[in-house]
């Protein structure tokens, strides 16, 4: 699940970590920040994510951590399954009970 | 008033309370013991660093100079606690596992689990360490305490109860505080009472560590000194001790190299007296034995070397203490090894002692009788052939005759006048008639001397006399058998003091005889 909103996250730009819990705060998803990284580091050595050292403005350089191709694979599997999920999930909210007797 | 330190953390400058350094310290260190085992489990940690690091900065730049020890207990709790951390993906998965078996299999497989349950239940997450806050001695028996949440004294009690039982308490406390590792982290102190390690509690723990350390009594003072001594003493001898098995392991090492490359090694003097259990050539009869014994060696002298060096490196704090799982592991592995060891070696010197026996047998044995070397040398070299020989203590001897000193001659010796010998050579000659000349002694009557031609002809050796005049001539009597006649074609003659054959009693404690010549004095009479 976590993963997923990571992955989701890294698509459009590449983020460095600190970056990337700011946002999970923003969505309220994360409350305990240090599982962040064993998950960034889970992912990299599963070959979904790579990361390069940028210099920042102030202090030592940071990790940006980016999608790697098979990465984008992955979240494209994920978008199609999340999809999938979703619209079973509506559709089954969605039954009326009156629809259910009826049949 | 705090005493304020500065830290470098990612290369920032962070002026920091002492007492929260030493927090975010254990911290960091209990991050890296919980992760350090996973893959990639470093780079978490200095991720984590990383962040500490910004979040620091963050509050420098909110105008706060001096991080105090809240300020750290907040960012512990905002990063989490270790167990927190940990990718649970894996762990859940596993859960689920067991779950599921529960509802498929039998109820044995629950009753199992609910024994598990039950143990884990008692000692309720808590690790055995010893107690570095609360010790006598080492800390074993408040570890112990900790552990099954009793009370120290009673063990306390106990242990002097069995020590006074041929020591057993004293024994049993010995092994167990080599065997039990120290807490020494706070991360360790929370896990030996069973508490979760949460940044509180760690915090806690700092917190009253810095407390506990001047609370020490008189006596703990005195027991304090001495341990600190014993133990400046036990790394002295450790070192000591490990030297020696390093030399000794070499050592062992190229004799063994050795015993197996150089063939005619095999009787070297190499050290522990490898050269002499003759491994080289019982390796080809009994692989399995020797194997063992090499095996068993090399693991009975570098299973301590490696735990002194462990120890050491350990002290020094450049490797993390074993657990007691490994320590455990690297006793019963050392104690096997010298369980086969030992028998090994005793199976190996028997087999070289009959090896030996058997060796010393064939060199010293003449005809079936045992007798030195040099008396085996002379009889073969005569072509004597030993008739009879019992109680004798020897059968030649250096001494004495015709102007010469240190002539080996046949001579036999028994205190009591018991020796049966009977000695004889054989010559191959032409028919005719031949006379046997010699020189002989004997201390009393019924030793003979004898030659068989077509009969056999009998000479008594005259008695030897003490030398008169000083003459040294040491009683050496020349005596001839005339008149052989043979019409065979050889000539038995010889030496006798057997009752049997020669038909008179041995006086005699000792006789001799030597120069035995056998001179043609004729052709066969003509009938």
């Amino acid at each position: 699940m976590l993963e997923y909103c990571v992955l989701l996250l890294l698509k459009h730009r590449p983020s460095y970590a600190s970056d990337i819990i700011q946002q999970l705060k923003n969505a309220e998803l994360l409350v305990v920040e240090g599982t962040l990284y064993p998950l960034l580091t889970r992912l990299k050595n599963d070959g979904l994510l790579q990361y390069e050292w940028q210099e920042s403005t102030q202090g030592p350089p940071r990790k940006y951590y980016a999608l790697s191709p098979e990465g984008e694979k992955f979240l494209e599997g994920l978008d199609t399954a999340w999809t999938e999920l979703a619209n079973t999930i509506n559709y089954l909210k969605n039954i009326h009970p009156n629809l259910i007797e009826s049949k | 008033m705090k005493k304020n330190i500065t830290i470098n953390l990612c290369g920032r400058l962070f002026q920091i309370d002492e007492d929260a350094y030493e927090m975010l310290q254990k911290y960091i260190e209990s991050l890296r013991s919980s992760f350090g085992k996973q893959e990639g489990g470093d780079e978490i940690v200095d991720d984590i660093e990383a962040r500490i690091a910004e979040l620091l900065a963050e509050l420098n730049q909110q105008g706060i100079e001096a991080i105090t020890i809240d300020h750290v207990k907040d960012i512990i709790t905002r990063i989490g606690k270790p167990e927190e951390l940990a990718d649970s993906d894996g762990a859940d998965n596993e859960k689920l596992g067991d779950v599921n078996d529960g509802h498929k299999y039998d109820s044995f497989r629950t009753a199992a689990q609910d024994i598990r349950d039950n143990i884990r239940a008692r000692t309720a997450g808590k690790k055995l360490y010893r107690n570095p806050n609360d010790k006598m001695v080492a800390g074993v028996l408040s570890g112990l305490a900790a552990y099954t949440n009793s009370d120290p004294v009673w063990w306390r009690l106990l242990t002097v109860l069995l020590a006074l039982f041929y020591g057993i308490g004293l024994i049993a406390y010995i092994v167990l505080a080599i065997v039990v590792p120290e807490a020494k982290s706070p991360e360790q102190l929370l896990q030996m009472e069973g508490k979760d390690v949460t940044p509180q509690n760690l915090a806690d723990v700092v917190v009253e560590n810095k407390k506990t350390q001047p609370r020490r009594g008189c006596l703990g003072t005195i027991l304090f000194v001495l341990f600190s001594i014993v133990a400046a003493f036990f790394v002295v001898i450790a070192s000591i001790v490990g030297v020696g098995l390093l030399i000794s392991l070499l050592l062992v090492i190229v004799s063994l190299v050795i015993v197996f490359t150089v063939p005619s090694a095999t009787h070297v003097s190499l050290p522990f007296d490898i050269g002499y259990l003759n491994l080289g050539e019982l390796i080809n009869i009994h692989p399995w034995v020797v194997i063992t014994f090499i095996v068993g060696v090399l693991l009975a002298l570098s299973i301590p070397l490696y735990a002194i060096g462990h120890m050491l490196f350990s002290r020094a704090g450049k490797v993390l203490p074993m657990s007691i799982g490994q320590r455990i592991l690297w006793i019963v592995l050392w104690v096997a090894s010298l369980c086969c060891l030992f028998p090994a070696l005793i199976w190996i010197q028997q087999q070289e002692k009959t090896h030996y026996n058997v060796e010393m047998e064939e060199i010293y044995s003449y005809q079936g009788v045992t007798m030195s070397h040099q008396d085996k040398k002379f009889l073969r070299k005569g072509g004597w052939n030993l008739i009879k020989a019992e109680n004798c203590d020897h059968y030649t001897y250096s001494g004495y005759y015709n102007g010469n000193h240190n002539v080996r001659f046949l001579d036999v010796y028994n205190e009591n006048c018991e020796e049966v010998f009977q000695v004889e050579r054989k010559e191959a000659v032409e028919p005719g008639v031949y006379r046997l000349d010699c020189a002989a002694r004997a201390e009393g009557p019924g030793p003979c001397v004898y030659a068989i031609g077509d009969s056999t002809m009998l000479k008594s050796i005259p008695v030897y006399e003490q030398p008169q005049n000083g003459v040294p001539d040491m009683g050496w009597f020349d005596i001839s058998i005339d008149n052989i006649v043979v019409t065979g074609d050889s000539i038995a003659y010889g030496l006798s003091s057997d009752e049997a054959f020669t038909g008179q009693p041995c006086r005699a404690q000792w006789f001799s005889a030597t120069d035995f010549k056998l001179i043609r004095t004729g052709d066969l009479p003509k009938k």
